[in-house]
This record gives C-alpha cells, sequence and structure tokens, in this order.
C-alpha cells in the first residue's frame, strides 16, 4: 500500500519541482527571490475556474484565456520589479519585500473578488480519471497527465535556458548587467520576459494544481514550499529543483501517512530548517560563496 | 552617525517631543472618551511590536516574517498561563515575553546562519508552523475556538476599565522605548549597525555575527511577546486568526512606513497604521490590500519611510530628527 503514497507523492512532487524551477529561474535571471510566486499559481487556478466554470467558455478558450492572464500578470510584476530593481535601485533585501507585497496584493484581491470559500475545476469533460491498476498499483490518468505535463513544462524550461539565444541572454543578465549591457543584452527587455514566462508557467502550474487541492486564498502556501525544494536544489540550479521538488513530495506525503496529517504542511518547512543547519548550499553545490 | 552625539540640539529636540508625546498620552485618560482610549491601547501595544521588530530590521538588517508568532506567543503564553496555571498576570506576563524570547531563539538557530532571503522564509514557515500547533493543540490552546482572556488585576483592583488599562500600557511602552534607546546606544546597538551595514566588514572588526544576530532576534521577540500579552488582555479574547502572516505583514509594513532605523519612526508609524484602519472601517474589507499597496509603494519610492522624509525637509523646519 504505500507504493501508492509514494506516488501520490510524486505526483504533488512534480507540482512543486515545477514551481521550484520558477523560482530558480527567475532567480538566476534577475537575483530576485520572488515571493509572490505562489499567488501566481493561485491566480492560475482561479482563473481556469472563473473562465470554464462561471463565464462557461469552452475547455480550450478557458485555457487560452488562463495563459493571457498569466502574460498579462508577468508583464505586471516585470514591470514592478524592473522599475524597483534597475530604475529606482531597490538592493536585493528590499525586494524580495516587494514580490512579497506583490503577492499579498494578488491574494487579498483575489478574497475581495471571489470570497474564502474554496472552488474545483472540474477534470477535463471527457477524460477518465478513475484509476486504473498499473503494473501492481492503482494511478489515475489524471495523475499520470499531470506528471508528464509537468515533466515537459520543466524540459522545455532547460532546454530554453541551456540552448536557445535568449536564455543565454538572460543568464548573462543575471551574471552582470553591466556587461551585459555592453554586449548589447537589453536587460531591460530579458528581465520583463523571465517575468512574463514565469507567470505563463505559474498559471499552467495552478491549472494543473486545482484537480489535486481545492483553489483557496491561502494556495499560495504551496509556493512557499516549493521553496524549500528549491533549497534542496541549491536554488541555482533547475535539474537541482527538480530532484528538489520531488523528494519534498514524497516526504511530506509519507509523513502525512506515518505521522500526522494535521501537521503535513510543517513538513516542508522542517525539511527547509534541517537543510539549513547542515547543507545551505543543497544537495548538489559543494562550496557557499557569498557576493561581497 | 549621530548616536554619538549625546547632547546636540537635534537630540534635546527629539526629548522634548518625547516629553511632549509622553505628557500627552498620559494624561489622555481624563480627557478621552473610551473609543479613543482602546484605539490609544492599540498604539501602545504596536509601537512596543513595531520597535522591536525595527531593532530587529531597521538596526541589525535581518528580515522577520515571525513576529505574528511571536506576538501569538506572548498572548497566548500569558493568557495559558494565567487561565489555565491559575498564575498572576504579573508573573505570567513576563513569562510570556521570556517564552516569546526562546521561540525567537529557536527559530534563529537555524535561520540566521544563513540570512536574506532563507531568514524570510524560514520565519515565514515558523509563523505558519505556530498557526498550525495553535489549531490543533486544543488542549492548551482550544484550538479555533479561541481563549479568553481576563483583565490583570492588583489585589481586589482590576483593570477593567480600558482607561485603567492605558497605563500599564503606557508604562511598559515608556519602559521598553527607553530600553531600545540604551540597547542601541549600547555595544549591541553599534555591533547590530555595523552588522547591517557590512557583514564582512563587521566579522573583520571582531564581532560575531551569529551571536549579536541572536541577541537581536531574542530582544525583539521579547518585545513582541510583550505586546502579545497585553494584546490578549486588551482584546480579552484571542483566537489563531489574530496572529497569522497578515500580522506579521502588516508589521513588515508598519517598521517600512514608519522609517527603518528610527524610534521615532516606529512611533510615528504604529501611530498613523493603527489609526486610518480605523478612519476607514468602511473599508474593511479592502485593508489587506491597502497595506499591500503601502508596503510596496514605500519600499520602492520611500524606502526610509516618513521619518526619511521628514529628515529631507528639514531644510524648511531647521530641524533633523534623528532618523
Amino acid at each position: 500500500m504505500d507504493i501508492q503514497i509514494v506516488i501520490s507523492g510524486i505526483v504533488a512532487g512534480s507540482i512543486y519541482a515545477l514551481i521550484a524551477v520558477c523560482f530558480v529561474i527567475v532567480y538566476k535571471a534577475t537575483q530576485v527571490v520572488n515571493f509572490g510566486q505562489g499567488e501566481v499559481v493561485m491566480i492560475g487556478a482561479y482563473s481556469g475556474i472563473v473562465f470554464f466554470s462561471i463565464v462557461g467558455l469552452s475547455y480550450s478558450l478557458s485555457y487560452i484565456m488562463t495563459i493571457l492572464v498569466g502574460i498579462v500578470l508577468g508583464v505586471i510584476m516585470g514591470l514592478i520589479c524592473n522599475m524597483a530593481q534597475l530604475k529606482f535601485k531597490v538592493n536585493l533585501f528590499n525586494m524580495f519585500i516587494v514580490t512579497l507585497a506583490i503577492g499579498f496584493i494578488l491574494k487579498s484581491a483575489v478574497m475581495l473578488v471571489m470570497g474564502p470559500n474554496p472552488y474545483t475545476l472540474p477534470p477535463i469533460p471527457g477524460m477518465d480519471t478513475a484509476p486504473r491498476k498499473m503494473a501492481g498499483v492503482f494511478i489515475s490518468p489524471l495523475h499520470i497527465a499531470i506528471i508528464t505535463i509537468a515533466l515537459a513544462i520543466m524540459v522545455a524550461l532547460a532546454l530554453f535556458f541551456k540552448f536557445t539565444k535568449i536564455g543565454k541572454a538572460m543568464r548573462a543578465s543575471s551574471l552582470r548587467i553591466i556587461a551585459a549591457k555592453t554586449v548589447g543584452i537589453n536587460v531591460t527587455f530579458m528581465f520583463l520576459l523571465i517575468w512574463i514566462i514565469n507567470g505563463i508557467v505559474g498559471v499552467n502550474i495552478g491549472l494543473l494544481l486545482s484537480p489535486l487541492v481545492p483553489a483557496e486564498t491561502t494556495m499560495g502556501l504551496v509556493g512557499i514550499k516549493a521553496f524549500a525544494a528549491a533549497i534542496i536544489g541549491g536554488f541555482t540550479s533547475i535539474p537541482g529543483a527538480i530532484v528538489g521538488g520531488f523528494i519534498l513530495g514524497v516526504i511530506e506525503n509519507l509523513s502525512g501517512f506515518f505521522i500526522s496529517t494535521a501537521f503535513k504542511d510543517a513538513v516542508a518547512f522542517i525539511i527547509l530548517i534541517i537543510f539549513l543547519l547542515f547543507r545551505p548550499t543543497g544537495l548538489f553545490e559543494k562550496r557557499f560563496t557569498k557576493r561581497v | 552617525m549621530s548616536n554619538f552625539k549625546k547632547t546636540s540640539s537635534k537630540t534635546r529636540f527629539t526629548y522634548v517631543v518625547y516629553l511632549l508625546v509622553a505628557i500627552f498620552f498620559g494624561t489622555s485618560p481624563f480627557f478621552i472618551d473610551a473609543y479613543f482610549l482602546y484605539i490609544f491601547n492599540l498604539i501602545g501595544i504596536g509601537v512596543i511590536l513595531t520597535i522591536g521588530l525595527n531593532l530587529v530590521m531597521g538596526y541589525a538588517g535581518q528580515i522577520s516574517l515571525s513576529h505574528g508568532a511571536f506576538f501569538g506567543m506572548g498572548a497566548y503564553g500569558t493568557a495559558i498561563l494565567v487561565e489555565k496555571l491559575g498564575l498572576s498576570f504579573w508573573v505570567a506576563w513576563p513569562l510570556g515575553g521570556i517564552l516569546a524570547a526562546i521561540i525567537g531563539i529557536i527559530i534563529g538557530l537555524p535561520a540566521l546562519r544563513v540570512g536574506g532571503h532563507y531568514l524570510a522564509l524560514v520565519t515565514l514557515g515558523a509563523n505558519e508552523i505556530f498557526n498550525l500547533i495553535l489549531i490543533h493543540s486544543e488542549g492548551l490552546t482550544e484550538g479555533v475556538v479561541g481563549l479568553k482572556v481576563a483583565r490583570p488585576r492588583i489585589g481586589s483592583f482590576a483593570f477593567s476599565e480600558d482607561a485603567y488599562f492605558f497605563y500599564i500600557v503606557f508604562i511598559t511602552c515608556v519602559v521598553l522605548i527607553w530600553v531600545a534607546n540604551n540597547i542601541i546606544n549600547s555595544q549591541f546597538g553599534r555591533a547590530f549597525n555595523a552588522i547591517r551595514e557590512s557583514e564582512t566588514a563587521a566579522q573583520a572588526i571582531a564581532i560575531n555575527l551569529y551571536e549579536y544576530k541572536l541577541i537581536a532576534f531574542a530582544i525583539s521577540a521579547f518585545y513582541a511577546g510583550i505586546a502579545g500579552g497585553l494584546y490578549g488582555s486588551l482584546i480579552k479574547f484571542i483566537d489563531p486568526t489574530n496572529f497569522d502572516l497578515f500580522l506579521s505583514i502588516k508589521y513588515l509594513a508598519i517598521v517600512i512606513v514608519g522609517g527603518l532605523g528610527s524610534i521615532p519612526g516606529s512611533l510615528i508609524g504604529a501611530g498613523i497604521m493603527t489609526v486610518l484602519p480605523e478612519l476607514f472601517r468602511a473599508f474593511g474589507d479592502y485593508q489587506h490590500l491597502i497595506y499591500g499597496f503601502i508596503l510596496l509603494i514605500f519600499v520602492i519610492f520611500l524606502p526610509r519611510g516618513i521619518i526619511g522624509l521628514l529628515s529631507s525637509l528639514r531644510g524648511i523646519f531647521g530641524v533633523k530628527l534623528r532618523a
């Protein structure tokens, strides 16, 4: 029976991994730790529900609308963060207060519009979500779909950063803004672009997550937990974040089963604290260096 | 470093301002109606919490998102010690503050090793865990139902009126402001400043970063705990929603709005941000949203807060507040 728990841990883990990857790409490109990530995910979930269940659009049309919401959100966050970081030279200590404030505003706004009651996104019409027995374990096609889509997005992001010219330009801007400017990279645009990518991926995560857990305004907590996953992976490596996400998902589910479900939400923070104590650089990185 | 010039005219000016404010608040129960006294009580409690948070954020330069938990630890600690163990408020209340300081040290031990966004995250997580514990340990805290808290009493005299209670808040507030001022002008305060300006430089002059950060965190948590004990007693009823993340973010906003690293700033910030929501009661639902926007606007455009704004206006008034 335990393998069943591991599998649902992997499903949750794929979501954590994806959010952790978002943290890493934004951090790698802009040096900003985005505390509003969980709220972007929440907006994704709510948009899907609003367009599909409340407005009554078709599934594909709702998806397109949600992506548009993600782009708009990305542009807004990008413009605010660019203004703060590049124009007003807000230091990195205050930059995550900026992102925290943005997340808090999003959360409060959704609370005002949608109220505190949870909503659920119905599964894709015609999709058979009944669990099937595969290789001795029961697994739902929905879960397989979630894992597959999450993995596909992660691989696409990793490849984008590694191999495309824009990805390279983004990595260059993160290393040294002035040097990137001298070789002709439009840093402001690169930063904006990364926020837009972050917005698009973020709303997708929300859509993936909403069949698993009901959409609530407190949903952003998932983003904070995924932060722990990013730290397990070392915070600067995309593969690290992916591994960290899966580790977190599985451990969290196992502890929910063996210890207590009431404190399941606390597991991520306990793992985080353990890592900060013994391995602050994550599982894979060797040395902890700090820029002076 | 204006801190070294003890008897300069601007310091004297600050003391005069303090004195006037103290006289006004000290005599206010005689001429202010009950509603405003309740607000004054809230301001006093807010000031204690804000100054505590400012010690850690403005002086030592370490972020904390767990002051909601420290505040709650003070409130619940005091309430449980009084209601369940039958201790006197006057014993339970400082113990509540000490419990909060202990929680602060427990959280700070792992988190302060790294600082920066890790600290923000761990403290945020600690606040969530604290809330989970409050909700799930029904035996002690009554869970989501909440706890009734009695007003303190001396012998047969109970501080049941807000006017009487205000004197407890007021005296605590004055004492803790004085203590904070002394801390800032002591070896600790200078070490905190050094750490905030450059950790590497502070280390180079033999300041034990970890130790001083922990001290700052513990003092700050103690302030929050003391404020929490008063708060529970003031509103007579506490439940876990009083001490969630919103409180931490609210006070983060208050410290930044008032002015990081400024005690007068904390007074102004706590005053304004307690009175404003009361003035705009009709917009109650928008309160969270407004706090979010205030935080965002101040952190980008006015990172030195109101006190920074005032000190840049010094040419107009000819005086400079210590910012």
